[in-house]
């Protein structure tokens, strides 16, 4: 007579089972970590001079030791940050007291880069970044349309005090963030239909598409040495 | 006489728990794979920044972690004081020291995959941050991100 095999009971198991699933629900977090992104100036080599800057290429943000805000000379709220931003990105063309805005328009990026492309077969090698340049220019005309760009002296200049607090400075770069990315925002909905912050990066349509939208709207901040008052 | 009668007293059959373990287990194998083990510890208090412009942190990166705040235990004294990675650092050239020796490590990216992470309490004064990236620039460490807390708030 051949024995019979027991059973193993396996009501246990769901004990086991409950036991490590406890055990990770406890020691695990399901959130990422939120940042906010930035990037250091270069290391200048010393003795070089800053370039000077003139009062209408910039907005000026200072903070000082008691974390109040003066906005282009006037004391404001860390609030009113985004709307002079959105000012500093879009003006009148004719306005004077804003950094220039120049039209690109289509005709004459294709002119100046069969120009340049002219040159570089020659031989000229020095005119290989204008054409890269223009090429960019026209891929940005191709998925927006024709756009206004900001000058290149077109900075918003963050001064602090030493003794400001983190707090006040990141508040600052958020604000010129939640401005800027409004205006990234708007153009994305109105071009590609879509929310600049549904592109994804990893997807090469939407990294040209992304890459448009910053050259439309370059982020532009500047941090000037801390002053230190006493 | 009725057709169905009453008379036989109905048992409920035993629901069978087999499958409950196979249904833990998938539950235990979700967590497993979607969730993120906790964060560095660290022995400063801290207590972020809330800000809306944020992204998410890739997690594939490598990540430089600078925490800045008061120290939990008193015997590291009452100032602020900068913890790189797991440990507390004596002054701001330890940093460099560090820095530099990760340069020789990571130096094929270091400016593209090298990202230095700063938390910092939001009542630091900006003079700390200051100096740990003076510190970064002259190890031409020019990735930083400032970790927040997501919300809109006011």
């Amino acid at each position: 007579m051949a024995r019979e095999v027991e059973e193993i009971n396996a009501s246990s198991m769901a004990d086991i089972a409950f036991l490590l699933l406890i055990f990770f629900l406890v020691t695990t977090t399901l959130h990422k970590e939120k940042v906010i992104e930035e990037r250091l100036p270069q290391r200048v080599p010393e003795g070089q001079i800053p370039p000077k800057v003139l009062p209408k290429n910039v907005l000026e943000i200072i903070a000082n030791r008691k974390d109040q805000i003066l906005l282009e000379k006037e004391p404001a709220e860390i609030e009113d940050i985004k709307e002079k931003v959105r000012e500093f990105y879009v003006h009148p063309l004719t306005a004077t007291n804003w950094p220039k805005l120049t039209p690109v328009r289509k005709a004459d990026v294709e002119a100046k880069l069969k120009l340049y492309k002219g040159y570089v077969a020659q031989g000229e090698q020095a005119y290989e970044d204008s054409v890269n340049i223009y090429e960019n220019k026209l891929n940005t005309i191709n998925l927006v349309g024709e756009y206004n760009e900001l000058a290149k002296e077109g900075m918003v200049t963050i001064q602090l005090d030493n003794s400001t607090k983190f707090e006040t400075y990141l508040k600052v770069l958020d604000q010129i963030m939640l401005g800027l990315n409004e205006l990234r925002d708007e153009l994305s909905r109105e071009k590609f239909n879509i929310p600049y912050n549904k592109l994804n990066e990893k997807n090469e349509e939407d990294r040209a598409k992304i890459k448009a939208l910053r050259a439309v709207y370059p982020k532009r901040i500047m941090k000037a040495k801390n002053v230190n008052t006493n | 006489m009725s057709k169905f009668s009453k008379n036989k007293k109905r048992t409920d059959p035993a629901i069978s728990t087999a499958s409950l373990p196979d249904i833990v287990f998938m539950l235990l194998f979700f967590f497993m794979v979607t969730s993120v083990s906790k964060e560095k510890e660290s022995n400063l208090k801290i207590e972020k920044t809330t800000a809306s412009a944020v992204t998410k942190l890739d997690k594939t990166k490598t990540i430089f972690t600078y925490f800045i705040g008061r120290p939990k235990n008193k015997k590291y004294g009452e100032n602020y004081r900068v913890q790189l990675d797991d440990a507390i650092v004596p002054n701001m050239s330890a940093i460099g020291v560090y820095l530099k020796e990760k340069k020789e490590e990571y130096k094929d990216v270091w400016n593209s995959e090298v990202y230095n992470n700063f938390k910092v309490d939001n009542k630091a004064e900006i003079r700390m941050v200051k100096g740990v990236q003076d510190e970064l620039r002259q190890q031409d460490a020019l990735k930083v991100i400032y970790s927040v807390n997501e919300g809109s708030e006011k």
